[in-house]
C-alpha cells in the first residue's frame, strides 16, 4: 500500500514538469524550510536570496544515457557561481565542477550547459546534484534543468 | 543422593589433573609410533625442550610402546589428511592422546637443523603440542628466541584433565613476513632462520592453497625473448609483443625486479601484459591445467615453488599480475579502460578462471584485491572458482576517512558479494616506521595497536576469512603479529584479554608500568583527533590514498611527529623508566624492556630532537637562483665563460645548520640545449674516493616522482647516474646512462670540475624551472644546499629552486582571447568583480562595464619564472584602465604588481612587468578607480628572458 502511494506520487510530480525537466528544484516550504534546497535561502517576491555561501539541490539525479544538462535560470548578482556535484549512483562524491555567473544588477536569465563525465576518480559517475555560490545576496527567480543531447 | 554422587564424580573429574613432572623427576614418556611422522617428531622435540624449560626434566622417549607404570603421552596416529586440518589432545586412564592430520611425511628430524622440519602444510600433532604448551603448560611464544617464550618455572608439572579438540577455520593459510626489517630486529634481538622457523610453526602457520604473490614472469620468458638465467630461457618459444602491455618501446619502464633482472637492457620491456589478449588468458588458464597436474614450473618465483593441489582441499593457480603493472594502450584496452582498470583487470581474471575451469572442472584462480583491483568490481561478473586475497592497510585504520574507504565500502562489499568465491587476506600491520623507511627517511614516533589489530583478526575471521598473510615488521609491530595470529586459529579468542595476559606473563612485575607504557601509545597513535586537521577533510589523505591497499604514504615526517609531543615523549619515556626501575634485578624482564627501548624508544627520543632541529632548518629560506641562457656551446663546458655565471650560494653543515660560506663554488647555466655545471673546492683532497669524499646532486624536473642523480669523487673519472622511482612503495633506483661530459681540470690541491647534459633529461628540452638539491660530503665536513636531506626517495620534497632564463618557448606569444563558458553566450575567460563583460560583433573585441574600484580579471594562469619579462599589448577603445599582473607562487597567490605602461598610439598600449623571485605562474588584471566603459582588445602576451 506504502509502494503503491509513493509510486503514484512520483508520477505525479513528473507529470508537473515539462519534457525531460528535472523535479524539485521549486521553493517549496515544509515546515518553514526549504525542502528542495539546502543554504542559507530566504524566499524573496520573485523566487529566494541565497544570503551567503552554497545551495544545493537536496535531490541527487541520476544519469541515464544522455550527459549534457542544460540549466536555465534567472538570477541577480555579483560573484556568484553555478555548478554540479557528480557522485556514484549509491551517492559517493567524485567531484564537480563550477561556472562563475556573470555579474547581473537585475534578475537576468542563463542557459548553462555541463557535461557530466562518464569517470571519475576511477568511479562511474552515476548521478548529479547542482549548486549556486555566492559571496553575498544572490537573488534566484527560477532554475530548470533538464538532459541534451 | 544419587544425583549429588555424579555430580561430586564430574566436579572432579573436571578438576582432576595429571602430573608429568613430580620435583624434577618425569613421570611420564612421550610414546611415538615405530615410524613417527615428522609432524610427531617435532612434536616430541618440542614437548620435551619446554618441559625441560619448565621444570628442567625431559620426558624419556619410546617408540611403538611405553614402559609400564608411567604415563604415556602418545603423539601421532593420524597420517591420512583428508582434507581437514585438526589438533586433539584426549585423555585416557594413564594416557595423553595428542594427535592430528598430518602428512606422512617420515622423513628423519634433526632438531638443530629447520631444513629437516615438516614442511607446513598437515602438521595436526604438531600443533596438538603447541596446544598443549600453551593451554595445558602455560607456554607463550611472543617471539623469536627463547627470551621471548613466556612460562612458569616449577619443578612439578601437573596438567588439568580435560579433553580439546581444535581445527581452525582458516583453513587456506596462516602465514607471516617480515618485511625488510630483518636487519634491525638482528640488531635487536639477535635470531636465526631456525628461531624464526620454529616461531612460525608455533604460531600455526601453514598455507593449503590460495596464497598469492606477483608471478606473471612465466610468460616473459615464454613469449618476450630469451631470458638471462638459462633455465629461464629453455622457457623461450616465440616472440609474442602483442601479448605485453603495448606503449612501453624505448622507455625503459619500472619492471619487477624478477623479470628485470633476467632482461636488464631491454628498453622495451614491457612492465605487464595486455590484458585484452584472449592468447595471454589463454597462456594463463593453460598454466593453471599444468598446475592442477603438479607439473615443475620453472620460471615462477621462489624457485618455481607453488602450492600444490592437496586431497580434500579446493585447488587455486595463483595468477597475479606485476607489481609495477602499467596500463596497456592497445585499442582494446583503451576502449576497455573507460570502465576503468579495475575493471580490466578483473574482467582478465574472471576470463582466466573460466577457462582453466572448462579446460580442468575443478581448477580456481587465487588472485590479490591490490591497488588498483582493490575495490569489487561492480560491472564483472565474477565467477565463483575463485580465491581473492584482499591486500588492506589495516594499520592506517586509525584514520576514520580511511577507514570508511577500505573498511566500510571496499572490504565490506566484497565480504557481502563473496559468494562460494574464498576469501583471503594480505594484511599490511605496519607502523609509522614503514613511512620513514621508505618516505621520510627520519627517525620516527612510534605506533602499536594490538588490540585494534586484534578487533579488526577477529571480525575478518568471523566474516569468514579463509586465509592470512601478515606483512610487518617484527622489531616494532611483534604484539600485533602475535595477537593477530592468535585470533586467526582461534577467532573465540578474546583480543583483550590475549593483550592483557601479555603483559603479566612477558613483563612480570613491571606489567602495569609497561601496560601503562603500551596503552598510552596506542591511544595516541589510534586516535585521529591527534593528527593535524589538515590530514583530513576536503581533499583528505585518505581520499588521496582510495586505490592505495597498503596505506602507507599516510604519514610524514611532520603529521607523524605532531603525535609525537614533548608532553607525551616526557609521560612515554617516564613510564619507559619506572618500568626499568621495577624490573631492577630481574635480567629477562629487562632485556624484554631493552628490546623496545633499543628497537624503538631510543631512536624516537633521538627523533624527537632532531625533529626539533629540523624545524629550525626549515625556517631557512628556500635555495632558489635564477641561471643565465648563454649562447649554445653544444655542450661543452669549457666555452662558457664561468667569471659570468650565477653561483648557487652557500651551504650549511648537516648536523646543525651552520652556514659554511665560500666552502666551494657551483655554478650554473644553461643554453637551449644543454645544462652546465662548474665546481671548484680550493682546498688538498683527502680520501678522494666516492662516498668519502664527493659530491651528489640530485634534480627533479617534469615529472615530480622522478629524481636524477649524479655523484662523483675528486677521482672520478665517469660520475654515476641513477634514476630514483617509487612505484607501490617499492623504490625503484637503477643505473640511468645519459650523455654527460664530465671534466676534471684539477683534483689534488683543489677539486675543480665541469659538467654538461641535455636539459631534456629532466623530462623536456624546453624546462624552464627544476628542483635541485646537492650535498658535499668530504673528511673535512657535511654540507648541503638546501634544508635537509633524507634520501633520495623524499629528497623531492626537499630541494630548493633553479629557474633558467628566457630560451626557446614553445608558446613565446599568448593572446587572453574572449571565449564563451558553459553559460551561453557569456565570457568565460575573464570576469569582473562588479561590473560586466560582454561579446562583440568582433570575437577579438569585448565590451567591458567596470565599476568603481573594480577589477577585470583574466582566468588563464600563464607560466613563468622568476626574473621573466611579460609584455602585455593591449588595446582600450573609450576609458583607459590600469594593467597589473597577479603572481602565483604555486597554487598561492598574492597580491598585484603593477606594470610599466607606454601607449603606443591608436588606444594602444605595451605594459611590462619582470616577474618576481619564486613566481611560478601569473594572470592579468585591469584596475579602475572609477567607473569606465571601453572596448578591450584581446590582449598578447609576451615572455622573454630578463637580464
Amino acid at each position: 500500500m506504502k509502494k503503491t502511494f509513493v509510486i503514484l506520487s512520483t508520477v505525479l510530480t513528473f507529470s508537473l514538469f515539462g519534457a525531460g525537466e528535472m523535479p524539485n528544484l521549486d521553493w517549496k516550504l515544509v515546515n518553514g524550510k526549504m525542502a528542495n534546497w539546502s543554504g542559507a535561502l530566504v524566499p524573496a517576491k520573485d523566487g529566494v536570496v541565497l544570503k551567503k555561501g552554497i545551495s544545493y539541490s537536496k535531490q541527487k539525479y541520476l544519469i541515464g544515457e544522455k550527459r549534457k544538462v542544460q540549466v536555465n535560470f534567472t538570477v541577480q548578482g555579483k560573484g556568484s557561481s553555478i555548478g554540479l556535484y557528480y557522485y556514484t549512483k549509491p551517492g559517493v562524491i567524485l567531484g564537480g565542477t563550477q561556472e562563475r555567473i556573470p555579474n547581473a544588477d537585475s534578475l537576468k536569465s542563463f542557459e548553462a550547459v555541463f557535461e557530466l563525465p562518464e569517470m571519475a576518480k576511477k568511479q562511474k559517475v552515476g548521478s548529479f546534484r547542482v549548486y549556486f555560490t555566492t559571496p553575498e545576496n544572490l537573488q534566484i527567480k527560477e532554475i530548470k534543468m533538464k538532459f541534451v543531447d | 543422593m544419587r544425583y549429588f554422587l555424579l555430580l561430586l564424580l564430574a566436579v572432579n573429574v573436571a578438576a582432576a589433573e595429571m602430573i608429568l613432572v613430580k620435583d624434577g623427576v618425569p613421570q611420564a614418556e612421550i610414546v611415538l609410533e615405530a615410524k613417527p611422522s615428522k609432524s610427531a617428531q617435532l612434536g616430541a622435540l618440542e614437548l620435551n625442550y619446554h618441559v625441560k624449560m619448565i621444570t628442567g626434566a625431559e620426558f624419556p622417549v619410546k617408540y611403538g610402546k611405553g614402559s609400564a607404570g608411567k604415563i604415556h603421552i602418545e603423539l601421532g596416529g593420524d597420517n591420512k589428511p583428508a582434507g581437514k586440518e585438526y589438533s586433539s589432545i584426549k585423555f585416557s586412564g594413564n594416557k595423553i592422546k595428542i594427535m592430528g592430520s598430518d602428512d606422512p611425511d617420515f622423513g628423519k628430524v634433526n632438531y638443530k637443523y629447520r631444513e629437516s622440519f615438516p614442511k607446513r602444510q598437515y602438521i595436526g600433532t604438531l600443533f596438538g603440542v603447541y596446544d598443549f604448551l600453551e593451554k595445558y603448560c602455560g607456554v607463550r611464544w611472543y617471539g623469536l628466541t627463547d627470551d621471548a617464550t613466556s612460562f612458569t618455572p616449577r619443578k612439578t608439572l601437573a596438567v588439568q584433565v580435560k579433553d580439546n579438540y581444535h581445527s581452525s577455520p582458516t583453513d587456506a593459510f596462516r602465514s607471516n613476513h617480515n618485511s625488510g626489517g630483518r636487519a634491525k630486529m638482528l640488531a635487536v634481538q639477535p635470531y636465526t632462520p631456525r628461531d624464526e622457523a620454529l616461531m612460525l610453526l608455533r604460531w600455526r602457520n601453514v598455507s593449503y592453497f590460495g596464497q598469492t604473490n606477483h608471478n606473471v614472469y612465466r610468460i616473459y620468458f615464454t613469449h618476450w625473448g630469451k631470458a638471462k638465467k638459462p633455465a629461464y630461457a629453455a622457457l623461450f618459444k616465440d616472440r609474442r609483443k602483442h601479448y605485453f602491455a603495448q606503449g612501453y618501446d624505448g622507455r625503459m619502464a619500472p619492471s619487477d625486479g624478477f623479470v628485470r633482472r633476467e632482461y636488464p637492457n631491454d628498453a622495451d620491456l614491457p612492465p605487464g601484459v595486455c590484458f585484452s589478449e584472449p592468447g595471454v588468458v589463454e597462456f594463463f588458464a593453460n598454466q593453471a591445467v599444468e598446475q592442477w597436474q603438479g607439473k615443475p614450473m620453472v620460471g615462477l618465483p621462489s624457485n618455481g615453488h607453488y602450492l600444490k593441489r592437496l586431497e580434500g582441499k579446493p585447488f587455486y593457480s595463483s595468477v597475479q599480475h606485476q607489481d609495477t603493472q602499467g596500463p596497456c594502450s592497445c585499442k582494446k584496452c583503451i576502449e576497455a579502460a573507460k570502465n576503468g582498470q579495475n575493471h580490466i583487470m578483473w574482467q582478465w581474471i574472471a576470463d582466466i578462471a573460466n577457462a582453466a575451469a572448462k579446460k580442468q572442472p575443478g581448477i580456481g584462480i587465487s588472485t590479490l584485491a591490490y591497488q588498483r583491483s582493490l575495490a569489487y568490481p561492480e560491472k564483472v561478473k565474477l565467477p565463483e572458482n575463485l580465491c581473492v586475497q584482499m591486500c588492506l592497510g589495516i594499520h592506517a585504520w586509525w584514520n576514520p576517512e580511511f577507514y570508511k574507504i577500505q573498511h566500510d565500502e571496499i572490504y565490506k562489499k566484497w565480504m557481502k558479494n563473496k559468494g562460494k568465491k574464498v576469501m583471503t587476506s594480505w594484511i599490511y600491520l605496519f607502523s609509522p616506521s614503514w613511512d620513514s623507511k621508505t618516505r621520510y627517511k627520519h627517525k620516527f614516533f612510534p605506533g602499536v595497536y594490538p588490540r585494534h589489530a586484534g578487533k579488526i583478526a577477529k571480525e575478518m575471521a568471523q566474516d569468514g576469512m579463509r586465509g592470512y598473510f601478515i606483512e610487518c615488521e617484527w622489531f616494532c609491530s611483534m604484539l600485533e603479529a602475535y595477537v593477530v595470529n592468535k585470533i586467526f586459529y582461534d577467532p573465540s579468542l578474546d583480543p583483550d584479554q590475549i593483550v592483557d595476559e601479555f603483559f603479566v606473563k612477558f613483563y612480570g612485575k613491571a606489567a602495569p608500568e609497561m601496560k601503562a607504557f603500551y596503552t598510552e601509545l596506542e591511544n595516541i597513535y589510534w586516535n585521529w583527533k591527534n593528527y593535524p586537521a589538515s590530514m583530513f577533510g576536503k581533499n583528505s589523505i585518505a581520499e588521496r590514498l582510495r586505490g592505495h591497499s597498503l596505506g602507507t604514504g599516510m604519514l610524514n615526517a611532520n603529521n607523524n611527529w605532531s603525535i609525537g609531543t614533548a608532553e607525551r615523549m616526557a609521560k612515554l619515556s617516564g613510564l619507559l623508566a619506572a618500568a626499568e626501575k621495577k624490573a631492577a634485578g630481574d635480567a629477562l624482564t629487562l632485556k624484554r624492556i631493552g628490546w623496545i627501548r633499543k628497537g624503538y624508544w631510543n631512536q624516537a627520543v633521538e627523533g624527537r630532537q632532531d625533529y626539533v632541529h629540523r624545524m629550525k632548518v626549515n625556517t631557512m629560506p628556500e635555495k632558489s637562483i635564477v641561471i643565465n641562457r648563454v649562447a649554445d656551446v653544444k655542450g661543452d663546458p669549457s666555452k662558457i665563460d664561468w667569471s659570468k655565471q650565477v653561483s648557487a650560494g652557500d651551504c650549511h653543515t648537516t648536523e646543525d645548520g651552520t652556514i659554511i660560506p665560500g666552502a666551494f663554488s657551483l655554478k650554473l647555466a644553461a643554453d637551449n640545449e644543454y645544462l652546465y655545471f662548474e665546481f671548484v673546492e680550493k682546498k688538498v683532497q683527502k680520501d678522494p674516493i666516492l662516498w668519502k669524499n664527493y659530491f651528489e646532486v640530485f634534480m627533479s624536473g617534469k615529472d615530480k616522482n622522478q629524481i636524477i642523480q649524479i655523484a662523483m669523487a675528486p677521482d672520478t673519472v665517469k660520475p654515476l647516474s641513477y634514476k630514483t622511482e617509487m612505484i607501490n612503495d617499492v623504490l625503484h633506483t637503477k643505473g640511468f646512462a645519459f650523455p654527460l661530459q664530465y671534466k676534471v681540470l684539477e683534483k689534488d690541491k683543489s677539486w675543480h670540475w665541469q659538467m654538461s647534459f641535455p636539459i631534456s633529461v629532466l623530462g623536456s628540452k624546453e624546462l624552464r624551472r627544476f628542483n635541485m638539491n646537492f650535498r658535499r660530503y668530504s673528511p673535512d665536513y657535511k654540507l648541503l644546499w638546501n634544508k635537509f636531506f633524507a634520501s633520495a626517495a623524499e629528497c623531492a620534497n626537499q630541494m630548493g629552486y633553479v629557474a633558467i632564463k628566457g630560451g626557446t618557448l614553445s608558446a613565446n606569444e599568448k593572446t587572453l582571447s574572449f571565449k564563451e563558458s558553459r553559460i551561453r553566450k557569456e565570457i568565460g575567460t575573464w570576469y569582473l568583480n562588479h561590473g560586466t563583460i560582454s561579446f562583440t560583433a568582433d570575437p577579438n573585441t569585448a565590451a567591458v562595464k567596470m565599476k568603481a574600484k573594480d577589477l577585470l580579471i583574466s582566468s588563464e594562469q600563464i607560466p613563468v619564472v622568476q626574473g621573466d619579462v611579460v609584455t602585455i599589448r593591449w588595446k582600450a577603445d573609450g576609458a583607459r584602465p590600469s594593467c597589473n599582473v597577479q603572481p602565483f607562487y604555486g597554487s598561492k597567490q598574492s597580491g598585484f604588481k603593477s606594470t610599466k605602461t607606454v601607449a603606443k598610439g591608436n588606444n594602444t598600449f605595451e605594459s611590462t612587468c619582470v616577474i618576481p623571485a619564486k613566481a611560478t605562474s601569473f594572470r592579468v588584471v585591469f584596475s579602475t578607480a572609477k567607473p569606465i566603459d571601453f572596448k578591450l582588445t584581446a590582449p598578447v602576451i609576451t615572455i622573454g628572458a630578463g637580464k
